[in-house]
């Protein structure tokens, strides 16, 4: 193992341990670093590396690598020592074949659909072409029985007679995206909870491999449509990181603006469907009306509503005039005002108040193992907040608070979603206020090749801490991995936890309380057949002297 | 921030929401293809083009292929230049093309009805 050559990490300490002594390693990380970030596995020269990133909740970022054999890969879980690090596990096992003993879920997938052969190359290894990754998925004919999600014959953990396991989900009137969650009930009470995801997978990160940095940065836009500028930001900042290059500073305060205008659409639209899961459905209305205001906003800064494609390497795509900084500062006056009035009334309605106080409760220790981020665990009362502790943007400049509340339950975890807004809109005031001059729009937009390297990117979208990894070849177009960590994918496990004990009717209330995002976790593989012969039409209307330029 | 609320306020509110207008668009606004702050539709403008391929390079969805534009005189002289032919069913109207382009041979149109795609 000595010939593998390690890329220098960017400033942060990685340090190489052998796969047998991971366990031990990862004991004594957690004790100073309890929160994981992430495992990231990268197939390069017929191994496959994994890199486990920790966190102090101060931002000293520590790394483990473990570099095994793409032959039979097998490593120990660490899920026992750190709740949240199964799922990471199963993302790895899934996608790269690594086989993790003493998981808790050894049989059960999580992204990869049932369908996929069993004996089949997990399809993000670097062997595993795009053509062939189609003919795997298209050969399939029939849908194989999905493996359950929770063992109920051979380790017979409950007796078939108290309980009931319910199968919630994908698709579900409670669900606003496909996901679906296997209940144990004991009566009504649910005793075991578990999440399987990827039913809208996409193959993000193996389409991001064919594309060059450029066009990755639209492709990566697409995860999430609601934090779409999150994760279009947090690729550009590793590939600026990993290419070296710098933008200026009016386009890192453009940048912030329209993440924090991001922000507040996002809260909004969040505490309008808490709303509507608790039955108020005014309220819904209400919130969604005023958030309107800020989806203009955003169409006038960048052109499009929800995938903003406003950002580049190296700077913004447009400038945003003085004129339009006005505006920006009116309305968000005007959104304030709006805002305040139905908070005011919201958070002040009874009977929404006893219907989210001690509902989905979980203690910060909790949420800490689990690797709860955002304002799920700021709900608990630990202020972990990526824009303070490791600024980017222009956040250095700018002065906001940290908002946490203590508690760790659906009434907190609203609460605090309901002062960050006010907290993002006082950052906007600023941004209005302090904007430097200059030009944001690079020359010339980044179309050259990589360099050999690696680099990570953490942003603090609305859900909470997102994390991308990228690697690069020298003299690649495209990058050779970016890796994906959705801030939802460890919440998941946290509300997993959090429903224990609950009752089934409390069940679309804790889910909402993360605020979760399921296409966001999707990032996997879908091929759909017959999507193919699309044809364009031009509607008689168009004029005769309109030349496209091609026949159409 | 968290009180009770006094009955009168409920009153006021519900006042206050009868009197105060929709906050949906009208019809007609709702139906407009662009509006002021919308990006386009990517057109080809071949006189400009010199077929250098940048917008074929840069297209995120991979939606413009170049296509044989004919002959014409660049310089003094007389090349097979290669047009971009957009695929408007893959097109994602980043604008992206027409921001590469150095000719500012693409433009980003506003002024057409939508593109309608229909599945043959």
């Amino acid at each position: 193992m000595g010939a593998v050559s390690l890329p220098k990490s960017d400033g942060t300490t990685v340090k190489l341990v052998p796969s047998e002594s991971i366990v031990d390693a990862v004991k004594e990380i957690a004790t100073t670093h309890p929160h994981l970030v992430g495992i990231t596995a990268v197939h390069a020269d017929s191994n496959i590396e994994l890199l486990y990133s920790f966190d102090n909740f101060r931002g000293e970022l520590r790394h483990l690598r473990v570099i095994l054999p793409d032959k039979q890969p097998s490593i120990d879980s660490i899920s026992g020592i750190l709740l949240g690090a199964y799922i990471y596990e199963m993302e790895v096992r899934d996608m790269f074949g690594v086989n993790f003993n003493g998981h808790p879920l050894p049989n059960t997938r999580l992204l990869l659909p049932d369908s996929y052969p069993a004996g089949a190359p997990p399809p993000l290894l670097k062997t595993v072409t795009m053509d062939q990754l189609m003919k795997l998925l298209d050969s399939v004919q029939e849908l194989q029985p999905p493996s359950p999600a929770i063992p109920i014959t051979g380790s017979s953990r409950y007796s078939a007679e108290s309980v009931v396991i319910l199968p919630f989900g994908p698709y579900h009137p409670a669900l606003k995206e496909p996901e679906h969650f296997a209940l144990a009930l004991e009566g009504e009470k649910i005793v075991e909870a578990r999440p399987r995801i990827g039913y809208v997978h996409r193959g993000i990160e193996k389409l991001a491999e064919n594309r060059t940095f450029l066009q990755a940065l639209f492709l990566v836009e697409r995860v999430c449509g609601i934090c779409s500028f999150h994760h279009s930001w947090t690729y550009t900042l590793a590939a600026e990181k990993l290419l070296g290059i710098t933008p200026g500073a009016r386009a890192e305060y453009l940048r912030t603006l329209v993440a924090e205008l991001e922000r507040i659409h996002s809260h909004s639209l969040w505490i309008g469907l808490l709303g509507y899961w608790a039955g108020f459905d005014s309220m819904f209305m209400w919130l969604w009306s005023a958030r309107e205001r800020i989806m203009k906003l955003l169409e006038m800064i960048a052109g499009n509503r929800v995938n903003k494609s406003y950002i580049t390497i190296g700077g913004v795509r447009a400038d945003v005039s003085d004129e339009k900084l006005k505006i920006v500062q009116r309305e968000i006056e005007e959104f304030k005002k709006e805002f305040k009035k139905i908070s005011e009334a919201v958070m002040s309605y009874e009977p929404l108040w006893e219907r989210t106080k001690n509902i989905g409760s979980f203690t910060a220790e909790l949420a800490i193992s689990a690797g709860a981020v955002g304002p799920t665990l700021r709900g608990a009362g630990i202020p972990y907040d990526i824009r303070k502790i490791e600024p980017y943007g222009a956040y250095p400049d700018l002065s906001f608070e940290v908002i946490t509340e203590k508690g760790g339950d659906v009434l907190s975890i609203s609460t605090v979603r309901v002062k960050e807004t006010f907290e993002s809109i006082r950052i906007i005031e600023q941004i209005v206020e302090k904007i430097p001059s200059g030009n944001p729009v690079p020359q010339t937009f980044f179309m050259g090749t990589s360099k050999e390297g690696e680099a990570f990117a953490r942003t603090e979208p609305p859900r909470g801490e997102l994390y991308y990894y990228l690697r690069g070849k020298v003299g690649s177009r495209n990058p050779y991995r970016v890796k994906i960590r959705t801030p939802t994918l460890p919440n998941l496990v946290l509300a997993a936890e959090a429903l224990k004990g609950y009752t089934l009717a409390d069940v679309p209330l804790i889910l909402t309380m993360i605020d979760p995002c399921f296409s966001c976790e999707d990032r996997a593989i879908v091929y759909v057949k017959g999507m193919e012969p699309l044809m364009v039409k031009l509607p008689r209307s168009v004029p005769a002297n309109l030349s496209l330029g091609c026949p159409i | 921030m968290v009180e009770k609320k006094s009955s009168l306020r409920t009153w006021f509110e519900a006042l206050e929401n009868l009197f105060s207008s929709p906050d949906t668009l009208p019809p007609e606004e709702a139906e407009k293809a662009f509006n002021g702050s919308s990006r386009g539709i990517p057109v080809l403008v071949p006189e400009k083009c010199i077929g250098c391929s940048l917008c074929a390079l840069s297209c995120p969805s991979q939606a413009i292929t170049m296509v044989p534009g004919g002959k014409k005189t660049i310089g003094n002289k007389v090349v097979e230049v290669k047009n971009p032919s957009f695929d408007y069913s893959k097109c994602i109207y980043c604008g992206l093309c027409a921001q590469v382009c150095k000719q500012n041979a693409i433009e980003m149109r506003t002024d057409l009805p939508p593109i309608i795609i229909i599945k043959r």
